[in-house]
């Protein structure tokens, strides 16, 4: 079953008095449980892609649905929706939240759901700090810590609401050779071991060594899959 | 909600110098709010306190005829109504258990007349029974010259505001008899023509109103005398024996009744008091009867005409309310069908029972304008601080974080800033007052009294102030954060990720 299916996007945007055609026309699908590279030089339109996926960026044509919904029509309430329940995002430069400590961060996104408890919250972000191997790291906060372990944070955040899918926009790219093959073991094992589905878009060609499945984009076009 | 607070709280002590910012400003607005609030308070009660306790007690009954309620200073030359059946008033007014005391008066204007054939001048003339008057309002006048306690049937005590105004327009000095300069008391205009002062102990008065303007006294001046508090007020009004003031109006004084007894009426054939039989009886005075040889003597009396008052001044007993005890004395007077209504005394002080509210809204206006500036500088201030978090912000929705969270966030923070440092500005202008009004700051200059409401600033915080002071604080933190707030709250994911 697809988590992604996407027909036909366009997604344009006014640079200045110039028109830039980001993505021209793209078509994929995301199975379920799948772990995606989307590589493509800079400019080529990856992370456009992502951030449409995302519910971050607006399509200008074209139908992008994520689990099930058309991203294309929903309001902005139900995109907030979306992205909480149902996406994790990591982003390139850690992004996290400076004055809470790493649990604080972690379980923030479940914080922000109505259903779930604040012990059940901290019970399931102790539990994915575990996993990302940041237990002896609760209470510090990011300016405390380093870049491979903000972006362990981010991972655990990521997947803390058992999200559908993790976006991953250049999860390697300000990291060093070592601290950036572990994160992506780690995400391998994530999922490998849960079955989160993962797309990265990235131009580390280490990346492409853990990818199952590998898009390549140029020109805001996919031009080639393997 | 926990997790709101943390992020505010914290968010606020990241942010250190711009959280002062915004606090000192709000402690500064909040502090100069509440002090202000006080004084103006202080001075509206101060005011209150005065007029009823000094000068009008806290209800005036008036004629029914009387249009205005404004009985004490309306405009020139309109007089104030008659007040007929006085005596039946007085009995309604001493049988009403809430009544401290009250005491009727005659008040009208007078012109004094030049005695040098020069321009006259003008006087609002307080007519009064002096015993029933200063139970009333009793210390309320300072001496400067002469007495302050009148002595004898003719009298007036001048004000020297009113002396002062009466030099002014008709060049004649009035002294307190026996007619001596007291140096200390005479206005640099007076200095300047010393040598040449006309000097009068003694005033003539003619009633100066629509209904009146024909009959003049002369009146011997026994004090120049100053009110203890709001002389700048109440020193346009003289105080005169109530007969000399009747004279002055045209209305029937004691000295012009005739009062008969029983064997003088018979020589003129009549009923004791009985005037009409002058006209109307058919026997002839007898030869037996005793001749008639004079008149009765004068006699004082505040019943000789019972039409010739023109207000009471009723004081309530503490802790009666003025517009209930007004409502209560005025529907007694109904149902009495006695021709007076009861007036409230700030109604019937007119302008000047507004003037505290009028003073305290004009300060309200600058308080505001205050906060308009205090509001722009926090709005400015939060603005920017939204601008410096987009990264932040745009992550937080990113990640699932609604636009109502991010309003959220920033009402939050702003109210634990105007809660810490609003609070605290109230509560120590709260301080300033308490120890203001414990310095006991007294003054005899005519405007500080203005402002204090009397000699002594005494500023007070109302319940009511209190209230207005957090009404006007959390307005200004609502107003200065309705921007900043949407603008943050507009901040998209795209943004911050563009922004990074």
């Amino acid at each position: 079953m697809n988590i992604v299916e996407i027909r036909d996007l366009v997604k344009n945007y006014a640079l200045g008095s110039t028109l830039v055609q980001a993505v021209r026309g793209v078509d994929l699908a995301i199975a379920e449980g799948e772990f995606l590279s989307i590589v493509g030089p800079s400019g080529s339109g990856k992370t456009t892609l992502l951030n449409v996926i995302g519910c971050i960026d607006q399509a200008t044509s074209g139908s992008v649905l994520v689990a099930g919904q058309d991203v294309t029509t929903l309001h902005d309430r139900d995109r907030t929706n979306l992205r909480l329940h149902r996406i994790g995002f990591i982003f390139q430069s850690f992004n996290l939240i400076p004055v809470l400590d790493v649990i604080e961060n972690i379980e923030f996104p479940l914080l922000l759901m109505k259903n779930v408890s604040r012990k059940d919250a901290r019970s399931r972000a102790m539990e994915l700090a575990d996993a990302v191997g940041l237990s002896e790291h609760l209470k510090h906060r990011p300016g405390e810590l380093s870049g491979g372990q903000r972006q362990r944070v981010a991972i655990a955040r990521a997947l803390v609401t058992k999200p559908d899918l993790v976006l991953a926009d250049e999860p390697t790219a300000n990291l060093d050779s070592v601290t950036g093959e572990q994160i992506l073991q780690l995400m391998a094992g994530l999922n490998r071991d849960r079955g989160t589905t993962f797309v990265f878009s990235t131009h580390d060609p280490q990346v492409l060594t853990y990818a199952r499945r590998v898009v390549r984009m140029h020109d805001g076009r996919l031009v080639s899959e393997a | 909600m926990n997790l709101l607070f943390a992020l505010c709280a914290r968010n606020l002590m990241r942010h250190r110098g711009r959280s002062v910012v915004v606090g000192v400003i709000l402690f500064l607005g909040a502090l100069v709010m509440t002090v202000g609030n006080g004084v103006l308070s202080g001075m509206e009660r101060g005011l209150r306190e005065n007029i009823r306790e000094g000068f009008l007690g806290d209800v005036v009954v008036a004629s029914s005829t009387q249009h205005s309620d404004n009985v004490l200073m309306g405009v020139m030359g309109k007089g104030i109504a008659r007040l007929d059946r006085y005596p039946e008033i007085r009995d309604l007014l001493e049988r009403d258990p809430a009544i401290k005391a009250f005491a009727p008066v005659g008040k009208n204007m007078a012109m004094v007349l030049n005695e040098d054939d020069g321009y006259p001048s003008f006087v609002y003339l307080l007519g009064v029974d002096w015993s029933s008057y200063r139970k009333v309002f009793p210390n309320r006048l300072r001496a400067l010259e002469g007495v302050r306690e009148p002595q004898g049937n003719t009298w007036a005590l001048l004000p020297a505001t009113s002396r002062n105004m009466s030099f002014e327009q008709m060049g004649e000095w009035f002294v307190a008899k026996p007619g001596a300069i007291v140096e200390s008391t005479l206005t640099d205009a007076a200095k300047e023509r010393r040598s040449t002062l006309r000097i009068h102990d003694e005033m003539v008065l003619m009633g100066f109103s629509g209904e009146n303007a024909t009959s003049d006294v002369r009146v011997p001046v026994q004090g120049v005398v100053r009110y203890q508090a709001l002389d700048k007020i109440w020193g346009w009004f003289a105080l005169v024996d109530i007969e000399s003031y009747r004279r002055s109006q045209g209305y029937l004084a004691a000295s012009e009744q005739v009062i008969l007894d029983s064997g003088r009426a018979n020589l003129m054939g009549m009923e004791e008091n009985g005037l009409d039989d002058l006209f109307g009886g058919t026997d002839l005075p007898s030869a037996s009867s005793p001749k008639a040889t004079a008149t009765a003597p004068v006699a004082v009396s505040t019943e000789s005409d019972a039409a010739a008052w023109n207000l009471v001044l009723v004081r309530l007993k503490d802790g009666q309310d003025a517009n209930d005890g007004a409502t209560r004395i005025d529907s007694k007077l109904k149902a009495a069908g006695l021709p007076a209504r009861a007036i409230v005394w700030n109604k019937a002080a007119g302008p000047i029972g507004g003037m505290a509210i009028l003073i305290k809204g004009a300060l309200f206006v600058f308080v505001a304008l205050l906060f308009v500036v205090a509001a722009i500088i926090v709005m400015n201030t939060l603005s920017m601080a939204a601008m410096e978090r987009a990264a932040e912000i745009g992550m937080m929705r990113a990640i699932g974080a609604s636009r109502n969270f991010v309003r959220l966030l920033f009402a939050g923070e702003t109210a634990i800033l105007t809660a810490t440092f609003g609070g605290a500005g109230i509560l120590t202008g709260a301080f300033a007052i308490v120890v203001l009004r414990s310095l006991h700051l007294f003054t005899d200059n005519d405007i500080l009294q203005m402002v204090y409401g009397g000699e002594t600033f005494r500023p007070v915080l109302t319940a009511l102030d209190w209230g207005l002071a957090v009404l006007q604080l959390a307005g200004t933190s609502i107003a200065a954060l309705l921007y900043p707030m949407g603008q943050a709250s507009r901040i998209t994911p795209l943004e911050a990720i563009q922004r990074d």
